[in-house]
């Protein structure tokens, strides 16, 4: 399907209520302040031209790029590392959905509104609320426009903390990967160019103001700042910025939170930085929530990154166990509340000199029974196996009689499905009574920067002192600000990378087009 | 009278030609040395005055595509968690990883994957 409209570009399809968006937009160009780091037109010679310029390869890149290309539009793809897909090429694949064939085949009832409605929840209400709507109205089509481009789900839906039901689709490698190599292989035979090592270091505007292409650095050698050369490329439609998140810039998150020192590592890949954001904000560009910095509660010290224990914990250890205290092999939270709540509760263990003390968290062969990474955990001792509780006590230093204590007391308390200690719910809990046990260290890692740039539902950037749309600049996915508040609820990310990625694909092909010189 | 010394010895380091400072891989000697004993800079860097980080097809035209590439190190169908993932073609990024973020010629060679995985290669030669 998706390839028929590529062969045939005057079936333009809009997401819902885009195309009036698209009219509106037009006629918004407006001058904006001059001292913007930016080239005037006169001097710009292009050593390269085409309709629409995307910055970054991830989920929002890659859609934005195939939906501007569906709609006629040349596509260039620029990303600064040596491989494109930045944090979504190593995510965990995991895709919330409001309505799929899936959630329908198993009898289960979900809609736009109730997704929403658990997004707002978690977000504590301090979620733009315009773009959460259009994120949550375009899953459904989006996920299949999707599979259309050849990414395979697994046949069930999962239920994922936070959300009210079972909404969560996956793909079938575990991994963000399913959907992006399917989309890197389809940008290639519709002769999307795709350019690697190409870090945008600047945008060039003409004298209305509008931006007309960006300044790249080509044949970059992440992290060398100095290598390859400039280039100028012109955009005749706009420039979308697809730039993702900034978790791994320590200096500049640590500005936003004090707190997010070097002591917490992070998911993310390595370019993960705040470049593009600051260029963005150079131009006039409005950010926003910047300081809401998501923290990994399943992350484990042991190890770089996301890493093993991630899926671990995800999968066995919070659902089907418990996490405890080294010092008294007591738990001390609810392990299925959300993100913010568990990973503040955890980095709250710290000794009298304020350095962690990590808890454990574990549960046992039966509850470790769907977790895909577990055999890798073992190799590398992320994850340990013990054959009885002593010999858990024994492996992590906690005292025995306590954690025997513990674990009594839980299998007590799923008898009468009542939590009294922390109010954890109890449908889905497992009494914890036959080894061998599996456990892990456990410390929290930045994973996603709910901040960015503030965008109208025509995916354009808003300027912060007009609130107008800056001509010529768009932006989607994790580089956005405000879709999910103060916390995103797990899933949610993919869904807005896509969603608002072809959103913006589709506005971009769509505006009118300058008129460029090569040089 | 040392400090003269040291400096004419620095300067004369400086001076000896960047060909014979370059360290190259074993495996690449034979084939980089042309007959007058000196490594051949220009198979990796073209004629470049200026030496910069080759691009992946300055070795694709002695390795082949980075598919050849691949296929050299292609692991069984049913290989488990004692096999490390084939480098040259992953889940995440298919054989687009160009060859010098991990083969490097004048330092230890590294492996990308390491930033986010603990993976062994013992074959590799770094
Ligand atoms: C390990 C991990 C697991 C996750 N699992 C899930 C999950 O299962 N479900 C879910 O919904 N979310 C998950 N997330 C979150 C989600 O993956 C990300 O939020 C999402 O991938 C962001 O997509 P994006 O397209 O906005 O940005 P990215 O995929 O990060 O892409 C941004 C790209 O822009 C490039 N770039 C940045 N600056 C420049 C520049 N100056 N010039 C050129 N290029 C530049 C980067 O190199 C990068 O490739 C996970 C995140 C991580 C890290
Ligand atoms: C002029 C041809 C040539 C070029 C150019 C070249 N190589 Fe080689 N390479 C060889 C030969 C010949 C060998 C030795 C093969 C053998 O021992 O079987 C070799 C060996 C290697 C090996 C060791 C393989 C092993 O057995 O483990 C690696 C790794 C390698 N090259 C990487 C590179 C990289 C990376 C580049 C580009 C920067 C490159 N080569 C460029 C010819 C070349
Ligand atoms: C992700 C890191 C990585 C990249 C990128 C990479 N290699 Fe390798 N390469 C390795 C590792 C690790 C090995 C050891 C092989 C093994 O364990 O099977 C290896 C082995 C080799 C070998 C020996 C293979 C054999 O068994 O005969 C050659 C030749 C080689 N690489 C060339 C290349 C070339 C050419 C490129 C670029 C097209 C490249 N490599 C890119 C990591 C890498
Ligand atoms: C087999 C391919 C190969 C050959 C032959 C080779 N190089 Fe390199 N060179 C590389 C690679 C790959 C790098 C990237 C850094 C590294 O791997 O050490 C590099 C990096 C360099 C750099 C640093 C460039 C930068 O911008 O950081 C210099 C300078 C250099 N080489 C000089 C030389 C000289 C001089 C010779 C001849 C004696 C030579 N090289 C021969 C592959 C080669
Ligand atoms: C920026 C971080 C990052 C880099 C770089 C990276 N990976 Fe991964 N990889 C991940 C994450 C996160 C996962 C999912 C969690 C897990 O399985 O460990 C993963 C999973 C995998 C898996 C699946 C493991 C399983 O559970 O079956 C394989 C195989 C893999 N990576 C191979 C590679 C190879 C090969 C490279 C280098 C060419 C590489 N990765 C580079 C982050 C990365």
């Amino acid at each position: 399907m998706n390839e028929k409209k590529l062969a045939s570009p005057e079936r333009r399809q809009l997401l819902k209520g885009g195309a009036a968006m698209a009219v509106a937009s037009l006629g918004a160009a407006m001058p904006l302040s001059a001292n913007a780091a930016c080239m005037p037109q006169e001097k710009v010679k292009f050593d390269e031209i085409v309709d629409v310029i995307v910055v970054g390869s991830g989920f929002a890149g890659m859609s934005a790029a195939l939906q501007a290309k569906e709609a006629g539009a040349s596509v260039m793809v620029i990303d600064k590392m040596p491989v494109f897909g930045g944090n979504s090429t190593i995510n965990g694949g995991a895709m919330a959905v409001a309505g799929s064939p899936l959630q329908k085949k198993e009898g289960i009832e979900d809609s736009v509104d109730t997704m929403v409605a658990d997004m707002l929840e978690a977000g504590r209400g301090m979620n733009d609320v315009e773009m959460l709507k259009l994120v949550c109205n375009g899953t459904a089509e989006s996920c299949e426009w999707l599979t259309n481009y050849g990414v395979q789900w697994k046949p069930f839906v999962q239920h994922f903390g936070g959300h009210s039901i079972p909404r969560v689709l996956q793909t079938v490698q575990s991994s963000g990967a399913g959907i992006i190599r399917p989309l890197i292989s389809a940008a290639k035979k519709h002769g999307i160019a795709m350019r690697n090592q190409a870090k945008l270091e600047g945008f060039i505007k003409d004298d209305t103001g509008r931006v007309i292409g960006v300044e790249v650095r080509e044949g970059y050698y992440f992290p060398k700042e100095r290598t390859g050369k400039m280039v100028n490329i012109g955009a005749r439609k706009g420039v979308i910025m697809a730039t993702g998140g900034f978790g791994r810039d320590i200096e500049y998150r640590q500005m936003q939170q004090p707190k997010l020192t070097s002591e917490l590592d992070s998911t993310n890949h390595a370019g993960a930085t705040s470049e593009a954001l600051k260029q963005m904000m150079l131009l006039g560009a409005n950010p926003i929530h910047l300081d809401q910095i998501q923290l990994g509660p399943w992350a484990s010290p042991d190890e770089k990154g996301f890493g093993t224990a991630s899926q671990f914990n995800t999968i066995a250890t919070y659902p089907s166990g418990i996490v405890v205290d080294v010092r008294t092999g007591e738990r001390f939270f609810n392990e299925l509340a959300d993100r913010k709540a568990r990973a503040d509760a955890i980095m709250t263990r710290r000794d009298a000199d304020g350095q962690p003390v990590y808890p454990i968290g574990f549960t046992n062969a039966e509850g470790a029974k769907n977790a895909q990474t577990l055999d890798w955990g073992l190799k590398y001792k992320v994850i340990q196996k013990a054959n009885n509780l002593d010999e858990l006590a024994e492996l992590y230093g906690i005292p025995a009689a306590a954690l025997k204590a513990q674990v009594a007391r839980w299998n007590d308390a799923v008898t009468q499905g009542k939590d009294n200690e922390f109010n954890r719910p109890m449908q889905k809990a497992m009494k914890l009574e036959q080894g061998p046990w599996y456990a892990v260290r456990m410390w929290p890692k930045v994973h996603y920067c709910m901040g960015g740039v503030k965008v109208n539902t025509a995916s354009e950037v808003l300027h912060l002192v007009s609130n107008k749309p800056i001509p010529g600049l768009y932006a989607a996915g994790e580089a956005t600000g405000g879709i999910h508040g103060a916390s995103r609820l797990g899933a949610c990310a993919v869904a807005e990378g896509v969603v608002t990625g072809r959103n913006a694909g589709s506005h971009c092909a769509n505006n009118q087009a300058a008129s460029l010189h090569l040089a | 009278m040392l400090r003269i010394l040291t400096t004419m010895c620095i300067l004369m380091l400086l001076s000896i030609p960047a060909a014979n400072a370059m360290k190259i891989k074993d495996y690449h000697k034979e084939v980089m040395t042309g007959d007058n004993g000196k490594v051949e800079c220009s198979f990796c860097h073209g004629d470049a005055k200026r030496k910069t980080i080759p691009q992946a097809s300055a070795c694709e035209t002695c390795h082949g595509t980075p598919d050849d590439v691949a296929e050299l190190t292609q692991r069984p169908s049913d290989a488990d968690h004692d096999i490390e993932p084939n480098p040259h073609d992953s889940l995440h990024y298919g054989t687009d990883l160009p060859c010098t973020y991990c083969h490097q010629e004048h330092k230890e060679s590294q492996v990308y994957c390491n930033q986010c995985h603990e993976f062994q290669y013992p074959d590799m030669k770094r």
